[in-house]
């Protein structure tokens, strides 16, 4: 596939296709994967929905959503910080020289 | 699984090649034939011989990511995040020698961060003021944002800690899974191992969770009331 994102043929055909796939035989960590990456909306509600129904895969997405909150906290000084970091491990690499 | 990806192609493009000569340490004809696999691998490879430029432009480049990294496995406010996200970023660049190009860079310098901070909550063996009171805190059932706020808080707590208690396998593979938020698949070529033996690492770090928060009276109720 190339660096473009899906056509709509493409996402289209992923949809019918994927959905056809028996919800009861995929583990709890599938269904969330399914549910946080597949392309277009109407496969994706439709994974969200056997999320829903599963007690052990609604738990594994409520962690992941946890730290995906966390993550996305960052404030005026982040790149800061992330600049400070790279300048440390730069020159604690110059000194091994 | 790039390299394997990249040689079974490669061998479709000359089926007299002997992919048996293409060693872990050999892989220029590959880089040449595929430079678009992965954008930092010429990088890799010349910061792996000791080219100063290519590990300032490497370290620049992966650098917002380790520390992304740093900051999940630690928590956003933790102290030692620009420590060991600096001390990650050494450790990649020191262990670059040993890639073999099983996985992208950028996976590579993940994994190695997931490791340092790993370590470096054991080393510390506490849990830091702001962790403790989110322990202690006590839900106001009366409002229903903050009851959800600390419930995620306790969550990330809980896993946090029991990062540094779980054995290596388990507590990587509930780190890239749940903290970093990767698919089954990613993890699997993250880290090396058969699919299923992530399924089972994951199964057992979650049985393990399961027990804590079966022993913490206040998590379990809210969990009974979320659910």
């Amino acid at each position: 596939m190339s660096g473009r994102g899906p056509s709509a043929y493409e996402t289209e055909h992923w949809e019918l296709s994927d959905i056809t796939t028996d919800a009861a035989v995929l583990s709890p960590e599938s269904l969330v994967d399914r549910a946080r990456t597949t392309p277009g909306a109407f496969a994706r509600r439709h994974w969200c929905t056997k999320v829903a129904e599963s007690a052990d895969a609604r738990t594994e997405l409520n962690l992941m959503a946890a730290f995906d909150e966390d993550t996305m906290v960052t404030n005026r000084r982040h790149g800061e910080r992330v600049e400070l970091a790279v300048e440390g491990a730069l020159a604690t690499l110059d000194d091994m020289h | 699984m790039e390299s394997v990806e990249a040689s079974l192609a490669l061998h479709e493009q000359d089926p007299n090649l002997d992919l048996g000569e293409l060693g872990a340490a050999d892989t220029g004809a590959l880089d040449e034939a595929f430079p678009s696999l992965d954008p930092w691998l010429a990088l890799a490879r010349a910061a792996a011989l000791g080219d100063r430029a290519a590990t300032e432009s490497l370290v620049r480049g992966v650098g917002p990511r380790v520390h992304d990294v740093a900051r999940a496995i630690l928590g956003s406010r933790h102290p030692d995040i620009d420590d060991l996200a600096q001390e990650s970023l050494v450790a990649f660049i020191r262990a670059l020698r040993a890639f073999e190009g099983r996985s992208s860079v950028l996976h590579y310098a993940t994994r190695i961060t997931v490791r340092v901070c790993i370590a470096g909550r054991r080393r510390a063996q506490r849990v830091t003021n702001e962790e403790a009171a989110i322990l202690e805190g006590h839900a106001d059932t009366t409002n229903r944002r903050p009851f959800k706020q600390l419930l995620r808080e306790r969550r990330r707590v809980l896993v946090r800690m029991l990062l540094a208690e779980l054995p290596d396998p388990q507590s990587e593979a509930l780190a890239l899974r749940i903290c970093l938020g990767l698919p089954m698949e990613e993890v699997a070529e993250m880290t090396g191992a058969p699919l299923n033996t992530v399924y089972s690492r994951l199964r057992l770090a979650k049985a393990a969770l399961r027990s804590r928060v079966q022993s913490d009276p206040v998590l379990r109720e809210m969990l009974e009331v979320d659910a």
